[in-house]
């Protein structure tokens, strides 16, 4: 088993959660360790130069895990301390899901489920026919796979061979006491997607998985990352239908922060 | 001219793309083989995306955020009523501009039954920040109203009617927002939109011949709406009906008659509406014959004047 990573990270996503009063914490935690590195690691991104023709796109559709986003951008100032102590404020940047004519560097306004895809699809198609190199980024949950436009995007993408476009399956298993969804890898693969399969929060897997994406061929990407409800709390990990939107108070944000630095 | 604007405003489209390349054209498996002479001059810029309207919406409102002038063409109930959410969230909170040619309003398609009517196509786009709806009756306003607005940066409903009014407006400028004073009147104003303009203009004669001179205020555009020429047609005439192939609930008459309530005058103004109502339109038979049913008509007309106004 890997050693868990941003740990800071994870204790600033409980913060803002605590501090605004909503959020969902352990949505955020199971995608964190996958957005960090994109962002760091792997795409083409310049905090400084935001609008950038070059550069890669992220979108983030399964918009309530964005107390991740939130944390990895905080790193680079695009969102402030500022914008984090007053997150949910009447007049505030920043919400429980994100919105991109609020903050310059997020790319889609998403939290209603399964059209985030979509948008992203179209950003793809742009790009190709404009005869660009950017990539297309898209994290969509598994219960946000329970959607039908998911499965439209899914029959489209290949179509259209948007081999520009690499959708991550959140694979969090949230969706297992309602709807699941069984077998996720076979189902991209007969859609006719490259598929690969990883452990969301095992730094090297995550690496090369990515380092791996074949943007050659004529198929989408989609990387099935099995990841962990509230991985790095193993309280949140057990119960994570009780913390799927719940805000720790004082006592339960010291817990966590605790159970974080002693996580192996 | 062939006003049966389904089968021409392809033309409008094609030479809109020809002189701007960031138009792209998506369609929901419908005019497929209309639009191949866009499709083989413009390489990519023409997809035909099968039946998953949702996902067209969204995609179009992507690919508006990477500068293309996206328009999106099928059935209102499909590309409206079904993918109202994608339309409000992808391109309306995301303010991106796009353009929906959409057939079948109301109950243009009589035969097909309720699930290709829309009743509030106009209702909900209406309600989207930042869109404009437009109901030309004719291959011209269609036209003219598309070559000069399809890259205004709004979400734009354009309806391409089957169902053309037949009159020749080529006399008159035909721009967003603003209305047409077809017949000048004193005692009543009938407001009409799209195909209505014929059933206005039709019964001119029936209203003179019972001594009640109408005035006929058009309107191309049903958001903006021409606020200026409605408000003076009515307070001269104190009477208005407005007629409309949409439901009872929040379409032009509901426009008109808050903004009557909202301007200031002394008058004792009453209007009345023709709509299609509350119910949904389970019978068959042709336009026409719906009309004559549900009251879209001459007769029809007199008779809410006499009795209700």
């Amino acid at each position: 088993m890997s050693t868990l990573i941003n740990r800071e990270l994870r204790k600033k996503i409980a913060w803002m959660t605590w501090h605004s009063k909503e959020g969902h914490i352990p949505s955020a935690y199971s995608i964190l360790d996958i957005v960090n590195f994109l962002y760091k690691d792997f795409m083409v991104f310049d905090p400084k130069d935001l609008e950038s023709e070059s550069r890669d796109y992220f979108i983030l559709s399964k918009g309530h895990g964005c107390s991740a986003l939130y944390a990895v951008l905080n790193q680079y100032g695009i969102i402030t301390d500022d914008d984090l102590n007053d997150k949910n404020g009447q007049f505030a940047r920043l919400a429980t899901h994100p919105d991109s004519t609020k903050i310059e560097g997020i790319e889609a306004s998403t939290g209603s489920l399964g059209n985030g895809i979509g948008f992203a699809l179209g950003i793809a198609l742009g790009l190709k026919i404009k005869q660009r190199k950017n990539k297309v980024f898209v994290i969509i949950g598994d219960a946000e796979s329970n959607e039908g436009t998911v499965w439209e995007c899914a029959l489209l993408a290949s179509h259209l061979k948007l081999s520009n476009v690499c959708v991550i399956l959140d694979n969090n298993h949230s969706c297992d006491p309602t709807l699941p969804v069984p077998n996720a890898l076979e189902k991209w693969q007969a859609f006719g997607w490259d598929v690969s399969e990883i452990d969301g929060h095992d730094l090297s897997e995550i690496k090369d998985s990515f380092h791996s994406l074949n943007f050659e061929n004529e198929k989408p990407k989609m990387i099935v990352a099995n990841t962990i409800k509230g991985k790095g709390v193993p309280e949140m990990e057990e119960n994570y239908g009780g913390w799927h939107s719940k805000v720790p108070n004082d006592e339960e944000i010291n817990e966590i922060n605790k159970q974080i630095d002693n996580y192996e | 001219m062939n006003n049966n604007v389904r089968e021409t405003f392809t033309d409008s489209i094609y030479e809109v793309g020809k002189k701007d390349k960031k138009l792209c054209v998506m369609v929901s498996d419908i005019s497929h083989f209309r639009l191949q002479k866009f499709a083989e001059e413009n390489p990519g810029r023409y997809h035909n995306l099968g039946v998953c309207e949702n996902s067209i919406v969204n995609m179009a409102a992507g690919i508006a955020y990477t500068g293309f002038i996206p328009v999106i063409h099928t059935f209102a109930s499909f590309m409206i009523d079904r993918s109202y959410e994608q339309l409000k969230l992808s391109f309306g909170y995301h303010r991106l501009g796009g353009n929906i040619v959409t057939i079948g309003s109301g109950v243009e398609y009589s035969f097909h039954g309720v699930t290709h009517h829309s009743y509030i196509d106009g209702l909900l786009v209406k309600s989207i920040e930042h869109s404009n709806v437009y109901n030309p009756g004719s291959t011209y306003e269609f036209d003219q109203l598309f070559q000069k607005e399809y890259n205004n940066g709004k979400l734009n409903l354009f309806r391409a009617t089957t169902k053309s009014h037949g009159l020749d407006l080529s006399n008159y400028k035909i721009e967003s927002g603003k209305g047409i004073l077809f017949k000048k009147g004193t005692d009543l104003t009938i407001i009409a939109t799209g195909y209505h303009l014929k059933t206005a203009v039709d019964s001119i004669e029936l209203f003179e011949k019972n001594n009640i001179n109408i005035e006929i205020v058009y309107l191309p555009t049903i958001k903006p709406l021409d606020h200026e020429m409605i408000t003076k047609s009515i307070n001269k005439t104190s009477r208005f009906i407005v007629m409309e192939h949409q439901s009872q609930y929040g379409g032009l008459f509901s426009d008109i008659s808050s903004l009557v309530m909202n301007t200031k005058n002394d008058k004792n103004i009453q209007g009345r509406s023709l709509s299609l109502g509350d119910t949904f339109v389970h019978e068959y038979g042709s336009f026409e014959e719906h009309n004559q049913r549900l009251s879209f008509s001459s007769e029809g007309l007199l008779s809410i004047y006499r009795k209700t106004l």
